[in-house]
């Protein structure tokens, strides 16, 4: 190797150091100010809601709808604050999965109850559909309480009317829960990468809050059960349908 | 006994006291609130609250951890419910686990987050009440 070549290819190992050094440094920095973050956040989420059910005196309509605006922001970026948590924790490998013999079944109702109200506040109707049976997985109920929520909160913002819809079923040796809506769908040219850091639809940026890191974090907990995560969409304005399984035991 | 379940909140944030007595107050419970850990055990042991919500750090020496812990070592009061109620996802990051099973193995009711849905949080106090 040429004095020159040599020279060049420590250059780029130092600038390849650096640009490591500095992601480091990026998400440690993320997770550290996201843990600041929080409690202001709750707070204005907090307040936001009490004002909106009316605790602080009768508010009008125009005014309930704001309250409601404000409260989803907070949400979202609380939503953000925990990706960026758990996105760190993957990255320096200290995510740890508690894994147990789980009824999916139970664990897919309980997380679509939760959201019920996010969807009924919007005037969508939350249809969630499961065999009358236990379809038992080893996983880790949180982490895939997780995902089941990001997709349905997803679907609920992105879907201003018509429905939302999750359905558990068992095939070839696999739960599947897929989540699909009416809402405004996703480009063609997107749906490859949407569950890579940061990716979202151009169409939707500035409409409608989101991190980008929702789906990426979904599809690293589904991968780390051995399961896969996709998307459907027949393109813009038809909907979308995310589905992830996972192996039964 | 009581007409309402009285729940004990301990945290150092006075906004978020006042978010949740509301919201508590106006949900069937009768809420009073302390300041900081010792505040809460001493008000735990006059009060004999039905549950107590637990911040799990505040300023100045003691946790709510050290009082959550203290309030179960006493045999006067250790039985009453408790539940740590924080936003940190790592509260005690040199153990390892998740935090809702660290909070039941010292002994706790639940671990609840506090930016989580007002309703959702109500429902987790109605949930732990009901409990025999």
């Amino acid at each position: 190797m040429s004095a020159d070549a040599d020279e060049l290819r420590k250059k780029l190992e130092e600038d390849n150091r650096k640009l490591n050094d500095l992601n480091h440094f990026k998400t440690h920095l993320l997770a550290l100010t996201s843990h600041q973050m929080k409690a202001p956040l709750g707070i204005i989420r907090g307040y936001a809601a009490l004002l909106r059910d009316g605790y602080y005196g009768e508010i009008d309509n125009r005014a309930r709808e704001v309250m409601a605006k404000i409260e989803f922001a907070a949400e979202d970026l609380v939503n953000l604050v925990d990706n960026v948590i758990d996105l760190r924790k993957i990255e320096e490998g200290r995510i740890e999965y508690q894994m147990a013999n789980i009824d999916f079944v139970k664990l897919a109702r309980q997380a679509a109850e939760e959201l019920g109200h996010l969807a009924s506040s919007k005037g969508l109707n939350l249809e969630f559909q499961a065999p009358q049976k236990e379809i038992m997985i080893y996983g880790d109920e949180q982490k895939l309480q997780h995902v089941i929520k990001n997709l349905v909160d997803n679907a609920v913002k992105y879907t201003e009317k018509g429905f939302v819809k999750v359905n558990v079923e068992e095939k070839d040796g696999n739960v599947v829960l897929s989540v699909a809506d009416s809402g405004i769908g996703i480009s063609e040219g997107v749906q490859p990468f949407l569950f890579e850091e940061f990716v979202r639809d151009e169409r939707v940026k500035g409409e409608i809050r989101g991190s980008g890191l929702g789906l990426h974090v979904a599809k690293m907990f589904v991968e780390a059960h051995n399961g896969k995560i996709s998307v459907s969409s027949e393109g813009e304005g038809k909907g979308s349908a995310f589905s992830f399984s996972i192996p039964t035991i | 006994m009581r007409e309402k379940p009285l729940v004990l909140i301990v945290d150092d944030e006075h906004e978020l006291l006042e978010i949740m007595s509301v919201k508590l107050g106006a949900s069937g419970f009768d809420p009073v609130v302390a300041y900081n850990a010792k505040e809460g055990v001493d008000a735990a042991a006059k009060l004999h609250p039905d549950l107590v919500l637990m911040d799990v750090r505040m300023p100045g020496g003691e946790t709510g951890t050290d009082a959550a812990l203290a309030i179960k070592q006493n045999p006067e009061t250790k039985d009453i419910k408790i539940a740590f109620l924080s936003n940190l996802k790592d509260p005690w990051p040199a153990t390892q686990g998740d935090r809702d099973r660290l909070a039941k193995g010292l002994g706790m009711e639940d671990y609840i987050d506090k930016t989580a849905d007002l309703n959702v949080i109500v429902a987790r106090v109605r949930e732990m009440l009901a409990k025999k």
